[in-house]
């Protein structure tokens, strides 16, 4: 056969189309450059890096893992990343098929793929590459032992993976384990499947015995979902398939068998009647067993036939590879989250400082976690315009600053608040934030860098250098550590830095103690630096989003020192709010008149509520259209119009 | 062979009975920076390398060792980093017990000309070092712990193998466990004990000559009683705060009193002479003849005052026959000095107390201005050591076994992460140049982010096996109820953890 009739015999046999166009759409649709951003994978080029990861069974796996999500950096190598571990999926589970005689042609394997998209649009911040890769060389493994003819040559290679292939797959490794097993079954080695199982469920086990580092969940459950909460349930399944579909396999043969036999032969019941097997699909992929080895003649015959009638094979090839394309890009197309995706986005372009980016993906967005509220809010302040549009976007009531570790703060993005705390000032607590983000999260370079900063902003170059030494080895970050590192030798204190020195201006030189409420540190900064207006700006804000209507009122006097010329419109909304709520309390507004625009406005707003029930959904509904931006639906509902009034987790894009 | 990587590997020992005299004379020539300062210190005769790296600029370096009994070495490196082989390291220190070692450097500059520097001299002791030292390596805490991320290890000082005492691992969950405060019964491998803090709450890990258990016990500062019988420890109300200028962490201490807990009857007690109920007691350390215990003692504050609780050093009389305590006694004043005395650490040849002072508080690894002070037991005379750093932290510090080698944390390489410092003590209480626990690659603490508190020598490697520690520390079915008296009922430490 001529190379080019082989590659056409692939492209007819296998979806190579579909995993193109999958490429295409994991590139462009799912964009695996977030999960670098969301995740900040960790991957240090040190051999203590390296020699952690050989210390348990699975660490090998999870290193890969930590070496390959590097390459997510990029969206076109991520894409290829993604697409690769689906087509190790799709050949280990096609493989196994053959194997075990398993009907279905491209679709079923596809199953394994269409899971691993959708675990990968789930959520940015879940890893599931180490899962994913491993049960995919599991699977794969088990379907090259099971190649094997003798069963001598099989036993021997089982025993070698089950030492071998569990230390470098970990707990992913019972599935090679289970499917052999099963195999064995199959061919009706029952006592060698029976000692297979064994093995494979002691081998954990003795593995704890001997390490004792781990305990039994870690041994049995390394690097596979299960245990761990976050892992998506299509991860779950991913791992589930290979031992299901082999299982049915196995069933299916029983079936076929209990057909075949005269005595058994009856009426089956009517689902079992729908399962009953195509004879001919059975034996195209049945094992290689002398027993069903057709004669040679026989085959030569059929390869004459397939040829003649290559035309009508084309057009079923052909129908097949669109159904399947249909089929998967459906169930991938209906599994994707934009919200997912939306979220993702903000995170990047605030990590990366493009606020205006963040303003722009955060209007698309109705629902938000507490860390984009975080980086919305910190974009609207470098963009100057927190007290008059914040509420054009996500709030919630009660949100808080994460300037404290407590309720609500996401542990895994502490680096967001020791950044926001850094550009404030606060640099003993943005210190404290990155700590205990590198005690919980590991060295991320963000970090490191974090550190690093903090420690020459504090005037400590010497504990400031570990940090940029252990960044300067992160896989992508040499050349920007390096540079820090020029300018560190010449000036260890890098005085010309201006992100250095604005912090450093704003440090407090007091020290206060204990734990100190949001608006009390702002106040703090305040008290030093009156005109400083981002803390301006989270003082009020803090107490919009508290409802504290009467601590705005309390803090109109550090207008002037700010200079503002109008009042900020949300700081108007509350205002108005204020004088209903204490008519006989005047208000110093320092010369200021609340804008006439916004009066006609809340004048409109409370016509409407009264025509309205405010309790009623109704009303959060009609208000929304017209209101939602304002203080006003905020106070009134607890949430900003920007929040659909959907249970959270049913939220779209608006 | 790649030429450029044999140039890179070279490293070349020339071994010969060359009778030393420094025939260069050192007028005119400056010193060579080195990292760490291995210059002018004493060392032990059976201390690991002591590796480093010359921080000068150039294309080729070479070091001789000069010393009176051989072997000479001569090494060659191509990037400045010297690594001393262990056999022929551990031949010279041998031979030279006593002894000065005479380091020449020189250094290929870029011109293609040697430079040549001032050569330096350590002096090899006769002081042998106790084999191991074990202490606790952790991130700069605050209040989350991670899995695995601190744990108790030991490492040999002959060589650079270091192996863990007990970390806690829990790779798919995300429980952290805090494993601190270990205490060597006599600086003896086989007994021990340590506080545990994790999901499954606190308890006391005791390891008794193989055996192990696990103890429905809060200790926090521990000292065993040299007969073995029990053990002295701090029960605390601890809980960290911030600072929003200067060091970030500090430790406020609400409630402190010591305990004594009895190993054969498994019971608690709280003498009133070290369980004062208008004083807070805290930091015991027992002498060697167990006839002693020193500790720190404040009548406390509240967190708004901390700066004002300041401890007196104190001690008191025990007669391990008939069980009876003697009257307290100051022996340091915190009113009459103005700083606060904490973790005494008298020397196991009885005549030297060492200890901590610091501007306040019980807790001086928070605050540079913390130095640790020698007080001659036999004179009563003190005095602040000239070996601490000015504007770092010096504290946890521990006396070797024959009380001539003192180790002690030290943050003066590094303002945030402490590093174990050693310093050689001779009979006057004379303190040599301290110098860093030498290590195999001389960048290892520019890369460390982790920070090393409580070493404590023991003479032994630990006798316990990492498996059965580990077990015992996890393992619930081990943990053993203690009759505690009601009126020492156990408060918690105010450490949120993850």
């Amino acid at each position: 056969m001529s190379a080019r009739s082989k590659l056409r015999t692939v492209f007819l046999q296998e979806p190579v189309a579909l995993f193109l166009v999958l490429l295409a759409y994991v590139w462009i649709r799912i964009d695996p450059s977030l999960y670098y951003s969301s995740l900040a994978p960790v991957f240090l080029l040190t051999r203590e890096f390296f020699y952690e990861h050989l210390s348990y069974p699975g660490g090998l796996i999870s290193y890969a893992s930590a070496f390959l999500l590097q390459f997510t950096r990029f969206s076109s190598a991520g894409s290829l990343l993604v697409i690769s571990v689906s087509c190790l999926h799709y050949i280990s589970l096609r493989s196994l098929m053959s194997i075990f005689g398993i009907p279905g042609n491209v679709v079923v394997p596809l199953l394994g793929p269409v899971l691993l998209l959708i675990t990968a649009q789930a959520g940015y911040d879940r890893p599931w590459l180490a899962c994913a890769l491993s049960t995919g060389v599991a699977i794969g493994l088990a379907a090259t032992i099971s190649r094997m003819r003798t069963p001598k040559s099989r036993g021997a290679l089982f025993m070698i993976s089950a030492v071998a292939g569990y230390y470098v797959l970990g707990g992913s490794w019972l599935l090679t384990g289970v499917v052999l097993a099963l195999f064995e079954m199959r061919q009706e080695r029952h006592t060698t499947a029976f000692l297979m199982l064994l093995v494979t469920g002691i081998v954990p086990w003795a593995s704890a015995e001997f390490l004792y580092t781990l305990n039994y969940r870690d041994a049995y459950g390394l690097v596979l979902p299960f245990g761990i909460p976050t892992s998506p349930l299509a991860l779950r399944g991913l791992a589930l398939l290979a031992p299901a579909l082999v299982f049915s396999g196995l069933i299916w043969r029983y079936l076929k068998r209990w057909q075949a036999s005269p005595e058994l032969r009856g009426s089956p019941p009517v689902a079992l009647g729908m399962l009953a097997p195509n004879s001919q699909q059975t034996n195209q992929g049945s094992c290689r067993s002398k027993a069903n080895r057709r004669p040679r003649e026989q085959k030569s015959n059929q390869l004459f036939l397939i040829k003649n009638k290559s035309t009508l094979r084309f057009g079923r090839l052909l129908s097949h590879q669109l159904a399947a394309c249909v089929l998967a890009f459906a169930v991938v197309g209906i599994a994707h989250d934009p919200v997912a995706r939306a979220t993702a986005q903000v995170d990047r372009a605030a990590d990366a400082g493009n606020w205006g980016e963040v303003l722009r993906l955060a209007a698309k967005l109705s629902h938000a976690d507490p860390s984009t509220m975080l980086d919305v809010n910190r974009a609207l302040c470098h963009e100057g315009q927190l007290l008059d549009r914040m509420f054009s976007y996500p709030q919630r009531r009660g949100f808080s600053l994460w300037f404290e570790i407590g309720e609500g703060v996401d542990l895994a993005k502490l680096d967001k608040a020791s950044g926001l705390l850094f550009e404030l000032g606060h640099l003993n607590r943005a210190e404290r934030m990155a700590a205990e983000s590198l005690e919980l999260n590991g060295p991320q370079p963000a970090i490191l860098k974090r550190l690093f900063l903090v420690n020459v902003a504090k005037g400590s170059p010497d504990a400031a250098k570990p940090f940029l030494n252990l960044l300067s080895r992160s896989f992508w970050h040499g050349q920007h550590a390096s540079a820090y590192r020029r300018a560190f030798l010449e000036d260890p204190l890098l005085s010309s830095d201006p992100e250095i020195s604005a912090v450093r201006n704003l440090q407090s030189s007091r020290d206060y103690v204990g734990m100190i409420p949001n608006n009390v540190l702002m106040q703090i900064t305040l008290r030093e630096k009156p005109d400083f207006r981002p803390a301006f700006e989270y003082l009020i804000s803090e107490y919009l989003l508290h409802g504290q209507v009467e601590k705005v009122a309390q803090n109109l006097d550090r207008i002037d020192v700010l200079g503002l010329r109008e009042l900020p419109i949300h700081l108007e909304e509350a205002l108005l709010i204020y004088e209903k709520l204490r008519p006989n309390v005047p208000l110093d507004l320092r010369g200021r008149t609340v804008r006439a625009s916004t009066r006609q406005r809340y004048n409109e707003f409370n016509l409407a509520c009264r025509a309205l029930d405010p309790n009623s959904p109704q009303a959060n509904v009609e208000l929304r259209r017209s209101f939602g931006n304002t203080y006003w639906f905020f106070f009134l509902f607890g949430h900003s119009g920007a929040i659909e009034p959907v249970p959270v987790g049913k939220s779209r894009l608006s | 062979m790649n030429s450029r990587i044999f140039k890179r590997c070279w490293l070349f020992i020339v071994c010969g009975a060359i009778g030393v005299t420094v025939r260069d004379s050192a007028a005119g020539l400056t010193a060579p920076r080195l990292w760490p300062d291995y210059s002018g210190i004493t060392i032990p005769p059976n201390i690991a390398p002591l590796n480093f790296r010359i921080e000068e600029p150039g294309r080729d370096y070479r070091v001789r060792v000069f010393s009176q009994n051989g072997p000479d070495l001569s090494l060659r490196s191509a990037d400045g980093i010297v690594r001393y082989p262990l056999g022929p390291w551990r031949e010279l220190l041998k031979k030279n017990a006593g002894l000065p070692l005479v380091l020449s450097i020189e250094v290929l500059s870029t011109n293609g000309s040697w430079r040549k520097f001032a050569p330096l001299t350590n002096q090899v002791s006769t002081d042998r070092i106790d084999s191991c030292l074990v202490y606790r390596r952790l991130h700069p805490q605050f209040t989350t712990f991670g899995s695995g991320n601190i744990g108790i290890f030991q490492r040999d000082l002959h060589s650079f193998d270091e192996r863990p005492v007990l970390d806690l691992k829990d790779r798919t969950g995300s429980a952290g466990h805090c494993v601190n405060c270990h205490a060597f019964l006599n600086r003896n491998p086989d007994t021990f004990a340590l506080h545990l803090r994790g999901s499954d709450g606190k308890s006391m890990l005791l390891a008794e000559k193989g055996t192990t258990r696990k103890l429905d016990l809060t200790g926090g500062y521990m000292s065993w009683h040299p007969s073995g019988k029990f053990i002295v420890f701090s029960r605390n109300k601890l809980s960290l705060f911030f600072h929003s200028a200067g060091e970030t962490r500090d430790v406020y201490d609400a409630h402190s009193d010591l305990a004594l807990y009895r190993l054969d009857s498994n019971q608690v007690f709280a003498p009133p002479a070290i369980a004062h109920p208008e004083r807070q007691e805290n930091w015991p350390m027992w002498s060697s003849d167990g006839e002693w215990l020193y500790f720190a003692s404040t009548p406390g504050g509240p967190l708004e005052a901390f700066k004002t609780i300041r401890y007196d050093l104190m001690r008191v009389s025990y007669d391990c026959n008939s069980d009876t305590w003697g009257a307290p006694e100051t022996i340091m004043s915190s009113q009459a000095q103005g700083r606060s005395f904490v973790q005494p650490r008298p020397s196991p040849d009885g005549r030297f107390l060492l200890f901590t002072v610091c501007d306040y508080g019980h807790f001086p690894i928070y605050q540079p201005s913390s130095d640790n002070w020698l007080m001659d037991l036999q004179t009563r005379e003190y005095r602040r050591l000239n070996i601490n750093s000015d504007d770092s932290a010096d504290t946890w510090h521990a006396w070797s076994e024959n009380s001539r080698w003192v180790v002690f944390s030290s943050k003066r390489a590094n303002p945030l992460l402490a590093r174990p410092f050693f310093t050689h003590v001779d009979g006057q209480g004379n303190f040599s140049k301290p110098f860093i626990l030498p290590q195999e690659d001389p960048a290892y603490y520019e890369f460390c982010l982790k920070t090393f508190n409580v070493p404590e020598f023991v003479q032994a490697p630990v006798a316990v096996p990492h498996r059965q520690l580990f077990r015992t520390a996890l393992g619930s079915a081990h943990s053993k109820p203690v009759d505690a008296t009601p009126a020492l009922e156990q408060t918690d430490e105010a450490a949120p953890r993850r």
